[in-house]
């Protein structure tokens, strides 16, 4: 390749930017759109891979007329002894609507005392033993997110809740904690369980849910049927379930934007072959002359192909980069709903910063050449321009 | 070193609609002559130019430029001659309006293989020749009528061509510019160029360098 | 059958479709230039045929370098759906998946060598001023065209004929049992008569390029693109993954091996495809060209890349396997 005729290419590029500027923007808007589709669903699903890991294997809530409500902690008792299951755990905890932003808390009752239901919990109990041993009035330690929230709203050392009831229920922030998988822990809050009972208004005998720890996987559907069958009143969620319904939205939403995609590209097609097109007359006398002093079909060819490249090159990294800008830094505002607000995931979590080379590989592929190819035609009605029109 | 043998040129718009522009036209300029082609307004000089120029084929007739046959080369081909052995200078100056003087003056070299630091020396060296070194990096836009002039004769002579062909090069000249033009053709000819020039000033017709005039009339030569 | 159009599949036919477009133009366009095209004439008809020889030519050009791309990518792809398919591990499994996998894989192939000899005539066709092979070329393109509708066929049956939840076999059983496809019948040639036969071969390929008999270089080219493989997969290949019992021309491109399969089908196609080359051209135009010294260059940098393999595990366990 002739450097010569790169740098040609750039100059006359930069004479002629604004009529690009519009397919540049296009050409952008489309890498965006599809960075940050593919990058939105692969780092859901990458979170998701986490935390449905984490996720016990099977989950029974306590239905009444259709909705759950708290079932009996004695349950537990019974599930435990049912060969298979390793361990039965009656959990406290709920949603609390914090209203000056808007969100929902998820407040996790915990017995600090004993080990958790969850390993993760369990560490974080050991970490702020110390501090949580001597404490004798309500106190709480909060994921990231919700420590954020608080400090935004100038609490720094203590949170006033409002129990059900309606009373205050003053509660010292001890400290905070973060997780890889954000969306599991992000919004969280651990307190001790009297204190979650307190504020929710749930008896000693009652619990929020039962989880159930099952070691072997291929026990799992048969220990299901049982509890279905031991409590017709409940709703025995299994973590396949879980997994499975995701996987659903996921595939469901990327086939509509792929489907979408493909009458935008026929659309960008041709605004590019358009776009390509439209010779000026300015453009026309520039070729001819170019031509009348000796250049060739080929050497027009070539400044037109590199100006292909260069546009379309330029457009992909600046589609890509303000895409994963948009994803992993401001975390994908708007488009993120589109995947997480039909389902029951929670509002706020981290999008984990995964970038996969497959998918930009992948979208290279589909966008360049086509933005080449659509300029294909009109590069070569420009190059064959008569060279006597310049004595005109 | 220029020669045309008995060329026509028909230009043909659809199937019925002909239109003659040149009829059996020969003549010949040997090397470093200096021929002056004349004629009124719409005569066919211009069109003469860009068949010697290798930029439109003659319909019937043999061109020869330099012992090589051009009327049925391929445009590959006869844009290569242009850029090996022809400098143009044409009416209009058409330069490249948003770029520099010195980037205008490389355009024909660009698409060799010579290096760009060689271009430039070679472009520098004939723009102080004509004394326009100063307007280097300046936007031709901006340049005023017998700067843009030079800077299209520098582009002619970048390539070092054995032949010049010029296009009514005083038609946007004042008088004073149009005779500093003709020091410059004369120098060029002293060089050994070889030179095709097409006008209808009167201040050509009695210059000594110029070997013989070429009189075109309708097409025809008288 | 609709579960198989994954992104990359969709992207392939999106691709193809966009390149049939414009190769059908350039068919349109190759077939008046072979019936009218003149260079003495000096008619409005072929002053605009000249033009469009260059449409043509950009179209074509521009389907290689597409193509090249597109067929790593749908390498890449058949791998890829390995994941999708049960019981395929690697590509060979994907391919066996439908019964017009080995073809299509094949015309992919054959496509990519026959673009690249319409290039090698245009190269020769634009040095000369009086264009003396472009009705030839174009002529030829007439045919290649056919072919690549043909692959486009291939394609689209393979992908709708697969199905997957069918339990495919793969690179395991495909080349090892009593195989009935003709390449797989190829690798059951023992060892001790291809493995020889492969670098015979090879020393023929020298000889007969050093004294220029072209055509039957030619000829000893393709012969040798073959058994390259069939070797590669029989023999060599054992040494790269370092298991007797695994027959496999797919899993070399995956990044346990370093994706050294790349490097070799790279080395193999550029020998090979100028080995050839040479020789078709000259049966199709007359006109010698000497790409031989890159041929012999590539050809030998693929005999010593995969000759490799064993001997350096040999040296290292002093046994073969
Ligand atoms: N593409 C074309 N189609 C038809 N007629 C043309 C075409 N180009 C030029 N002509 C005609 O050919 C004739 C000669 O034109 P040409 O430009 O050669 O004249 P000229 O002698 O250079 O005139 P001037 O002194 O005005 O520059 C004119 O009558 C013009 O109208
Ligand atoms: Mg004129």
């Amino acid at each position: 390749m002739n450097f010569k005729l790169i740098d040609f290419t750039l100059k006359s590029l930069k004479r002629r930017l604004t009529k690009k500027l519009s397919v540049i923007f296009i050409f952008s808007l489309i890498v965006f759109l599809l960075v940050s589709v593919f990058s939105i669903s692969s780092s859901i699903k990458k979170e998701l891979e986490i935390s449905v890991n984490a996720l016990p294997e099977i989950i029974v809530q306590k239905m009444s007329g259709g909705r759950q409500t708290v079932i009996p902690v004695d349950r537990a008792y019974e599930i435990a002894t049912i060969p298979g299951v390793q361990n039965a755990y009656d959990r406290v905890w709920g949603y609390y609507y914090f209203v000056n932003d808007n969100v929902n808390f998820t407040v996790v009752g915990l017995d600090f005392d004993l080990e958790a239901y969850k390993q993760k919990y369990s560490d974080i109990i050991n970490l702020y033993a110390e501090a949580t041993d001597t404490i004798d009035a309500p106190f709480m330690i909060v994921g990231s997110g919700v420590y954020k929230m608080l400090e935004d709203n100038f609490y720094k050392n203590f949170y006033n809740f409002r129990t059900v009831t309606g009373e205050m229920l003053e509660t010292k922030i001890v400290g905070s904690f973060t997780d890889v998988s954000a969306m599991e822990t992000n919004d969280v809050i651990l307190m001790p369980v009297n204190y979650v009972r307190e504020l929710f208004d749930i008896s000693e005998n009652y619990a929020t849910d039962i989880v159930v720890r099952i070691p072997n996987p291929e026990e799992i559907e048969i220990i299901k049927q049982k509890l279905n069958s031991m409590f017709p009143d409940s709703r025995i969620v299994s973590r396949l379930d879980i997994e499975a319904s995701y996987q659903n939205i996921f595939d469901y939403k990327s086939g509509l934007f792929l489907a979408l995609l493909i009458v935008a590209f026929v659309a960008f097609f041709i605004l590019v072959y358009d776009n390509a097109s439209g010779l000026s007359i300015e453009d026309r006398r520039e070729i001819g002359i170019l031509k009348a002093v000796g250049w060739q079909v080929e050497n027009i060819l070539q400044i037109k192909f590199i100006e292909g490249s260069l546009i379309s090159l330029f457009s992909f990294f600046l589609g890509t980069g303000t895409a994963l800008f948009y994803v992993y830094i401001l975390q994908a505002p708007i488009l993120r709903n589109l995947f997480t607000g039909a389902s029951n995931l929670k509002p706020t979590f981290n999008l984990i910063p995964v970038i996969n080379f497959e998918i930009l590989i992948l979208i290279f592929i589909l966008t360049v050449p086509v933005y080449i190819l659509a300029t294909v035609i009109p590069s070569w009605k420009s190059s064959v321009i008569d060279a006597d029109e310049v004595m005109r | 070193m220029i020669e045309l043998k008995s060329v026509d040129k028909i230009y043909s718009h659809g199937e019925h609609e002909e239109i003659g522009v040149l009829k059996n036209i020969s003549f010949s300029v040997k090397e470093n002559e200096f021929s002056l082609l004349t004629g009124p307004s719409g005569s066919g000089k211009s069109t003469i130019l860009s068949i010697v120029g290798g930029l439109s084929k003659p319909t019937n007739g043999e061109v020869i430029i330099d012992n090589k046959s051009i009327a049925k080369l391929p445009d590959k081909f006869s844009a290569l001659l242009r850029r090996e052995k022809i400098g143009f200078i044409f009416q209009k100056f058409n330069l490249i309006n948003n770029l520099s003087a010195i980037d205008n003056i490389t355009i024909p070299l660009i698409p060799t293989k010579i290096s760009k630091s060689e271009i430039e020396q070679r472009a520098e060296k004939i723009m102080t020749e004509l004394s326009i070194f100063n307007k280097r990096d300046v936007l031709v836009e901006k340049l005023s009528g017998g700067e843009q002039q030079r800077v299209a004769i520098a582009r002619a002579l970048v390539n070092e061509p054995k032949i010049i062909l010029a296009d009514e090069p005083t038609a946007n000249l004042d008088k004073k510019l149009s005779l500093d033009f003709i020091q410059i053709i004369k120098q060029l000819k002293d060089a050994g160029k070889t030179i095709l020039l097409a006008s209808h000033d009167p201040l050509f017709t009695d210059l000594d360098c110029i070997n013989n005039i070429i009189k075109i009339h309708l097409g025809e030569i008288q | 059958m609709s579960v198989l159009l994954t992104p990359e599949v969709i992207i392939l036919f999106i691709e193809d479709i966009l390149l049939f477009g414009f190769n059908t133009i350039a068919f349109v366009i190759a077939y008046r230039i072979y019936k009218n095209f003149n260079l003495n004439s000096t008619s409005n008809e072929q002053y605009t045929l000249e033009k469009q020889t260059y449409l043509a030519s950009y179209i074509i050009k521009f389907s290689l370098y597409l193509k090249i791309i597109s067929f790593l990518f749908f390498v890449f792809t058949l791998d890829k759906l390995s994941n999708v398919i049960p019981g395929a591990m690697c590509g060979v499994g994907v391919t066996t998946a439908s019964d017009y996998g080995i073809y299509l894989l094949i015309f992919k192939m054959l496509n990519i060598y026959l673009y690249g000899f319409w290039l090698l005539i245009n190269n020769s066709d634009m040095k000369r001023e009086d264009f003396p092979f472009t009705k030839i070329k174009f002529k030829y393109f007439l045919f290649i065209y056919f072919f690549f509708v043909i692959e486009l066929i291939l394609q689209s049956l393979y992908f709708f004929d697969i199905n997957p939840q069918e339990l495919v076999s793969c690179c395991g059983t495909v080349f090892n049992e009593v195989s009935t496809s003709a390449v797989g019948r190829l690798t059951q040639i023992p060892n001790i008569i291809s493995v020889p036969l492969f670098y015979s071969l090879f020393l023929l390929l020298i000889f007969t390029a050093l004294k220029k008999t072209v055509l039957l270089n030619g000829v000893l080219n393709f012969v040798f693109a073959i058994i390259s493989i069939t070797t590669l997969i029989s023999f060599f290949g054992t040494y790269i993954y370092e298991l007797p019992t695994h027959h496999c021309p797919f899993c070399i491109l995956q990044s346990d091996y370093f994706y050294v399969g790349y490097l070799l089908y790279t080395l193999l196609f550029v020998g090979t495809f100028f080995g050839i080359g040479i020789a078709f051209l000259k049966y199709l135009i007359k006109i010698p060209l000497d790409y031989h010294k890159i041929s012999i260059g590539f050809n030998t940098a693929y005999v010593v890349s995969v000759s490799f393999f064993p001997i350096n595990y040999y040296l290292n366990n002093g046994v073969w396997l």
